[in-house]
């Protein structure tokens, strides 16, 4: 009788410890992901603007650094759709990026050029489709200038500086030779450091890549042929490119993204960077 | 039965023999007296200790993988939690559910038997009215309010037993004295 009871008592507990084990992890159930997935969606920089998708750099160096320091995060998959950005942000993420001791597979949208192709670079692995439009390995610090839409209106730009080049790159007067000669020397040592980065996140030599390195885009379909990407494929591609370097049997994706509230959106429309116009901007 | 407390008679059916017997002792129960801190105190650790390796180890290995807490060592599990905040509800959580079942075990034992393991193993037990309010309350800072269980026996300086006692002073620990009488 004794043991019988003793029985019954152990069971009863055991019992209930399942059962409250089961319950609340099926409140909480979560499925870790063992592969990051991180977009690059949108202009790249630092600023962030209510109408349009941009690729915060700071927002994703911080999924970048959330992804390398989870152990259970093996791999990571970058999507980029993306026709390039800022410079330091695009520099900033690329050397995160490669800082970043686990498998990296890079998956090209639409569009993946300039920086956003920069940061592309930095993965193990590019995949494309056949059709994405890449490349475009360059730096532009284009603006418009109104001089002459404020002369023909009678409006006059008062210029008050404590330097000669202290205006630069305004778009109220015409720059002149010496302001176009320094934006070109800056834009062309952006370039080279371009060049240099792709040339040694490719394995491609410094001069083949200079060749192609004059602004053109390139369909997926030349850039594997030009060394610019690895293989052609997709999502589904990129995922058992995965598995191979990773000894991965089943992949989950987890993405890391960030949420936005509406105080969040209404202060970006409020904030004055919407306003901002014909701002000088060096773009890759 | 305590093996010190049996003697060696000599065999009276055989003269030359030497063969001895060992012989139980009656015993008598004269009394009970309250056990010392000392030993509750052992006791409940020892009820931790098989807790642990027993319903705790279930739990975790039912718990963990669905909310998907399992690494394979500390530092792992560290380094996720630092980097994922937010899943730390899901360890408090756990814990919670563990003391809950730490209480149940607890409750149930004592009701049915008077004892734990912990306590049996220390000879110590419950005597007096012995319901399911009186358990819950005297066992709920040796579980789910685990944090206030200092508090709790500090009643030892003031009122010789835990605060939590006072509420259920019809029961309580025993620790019994056995007498070994005479052939």
């Amino acid at each position: 009788m004794e043991i019988a009871k003793t029985i019954k008592v152990f069971v009863t507990l055991l019992l209930f410890t399942i059962l409250t084990a089961f319950l609340l992890g099926k409140m909480f159930e979560t499925e870790y992901g063992n592969v990051a997935l991180i977009k690059i969606y949108g202009e790249i920089s630092f600023e962030e603007s209510p109408f349009e998708k941009t690729a915060n750099a700071d927002k994703i160096i911080d999924n970048l650094k959330e992804a390398k320091e989870n152990p259970v995060i093996k791999a990571l998959l970058i999507e980029i759709n993306s026709p390039g950005g800022t410079v330091v942000a695009t520099r900033n993420i690329a050397n995160y990026l490669k800082s970043i001791n686990k498998t990296k597979v890079c998956l090209l949208k639409d569009v993946a050029t300039s920086g956003a192709y920069w940061i592309a670079s930095a993965c193990d692995v590019i995949v494309s489709d056949e059709y994405t439009i890449t490349g475009s390995i360059g730096v532009t610090a284009s603006y418009l200038e109104f001089s002459k839409f404020f002369e023909k209106y009678g409006i006059n730009y008062v210029r008050i500086v404590s330097g000669e080049e202290k205006d630069i790159g305004t778009p109220f007067r015409e720059p002149t030779e010496k302001e176009i000669k320094n934006l070109q020397d800056i834009i062309n040592e952006m370039h080279k450091d371009f060049i240099k980065d792709v040339a040694e996140n490719r394995n491609l030599s410094i001069q083949k890549v200079s060749e192609i390195a004059d602004g053109s885009i390139f369909t997926g379909k030349k850039a594997l042929e030009l060394g610019l990407i690895d293989v052609l494929g997709d999502k589904e591609k990129a995922i058992q490119i995965i598995k191979q370097r990773t000894n991965l049997t089943q992949v989950k994706l987890v993405e890391h993204e960030e949420k936005i509230s509406f105080v969040d959106l209404l202060s970006q429309f409020l904030s004055k960077n919407v306003f901002s116009m014909s701002k000088l901007k060096i773009s890759v | 039965m305590r093996k010190d407390k049996w003697i060696k008679l000599p065999n009276e059916n055989l003269k030359y023999a030497e063969e001895e017997i060992e012989v139980k002792l009656p015993q008598e129960e004269v009394g009970i007296e309250t056990p010392p801190i000392w030993k509750r105190a052992v006791a409940y650790l020892i009820d931790l200790i098989f807790f642990y390796f027993s319903f705790y180890q279930i739990f975790m290995i039912i718990y963990l993988p669905r909310v998907g807490l399992l690494f394979s060592s500390a530092e792992q599990m560290k380094s996720f939690l630092s980097t994922n905040p937010e899943a730390m509800i899901k360890v408090i959580v756990g814990l919670v559910g563990i003391l809950f079942i730490l209480l149940f075990y607890f409750v149930l034992l004592e009701k049915n038997f008077k004892t734990t393991v912990g306590k049996r193993i220390m000879g110590i037990s419950l005597s007096g009215e012995i319901t399911y309010k009186n358990v819950i309350i005297r066992n709920l800072t040796k579980s789910v309010l685990l944090p206030f269980i200092l508090i709790d026996v500090l009643g030892y300086l003031y009122i010789g037993k835990r605060f939590s006692e006072l509420k259920t002073k019809d029961i309580y620990s025993t620790h019994l004295l056995i007498e070994y009488g005479e052939i």
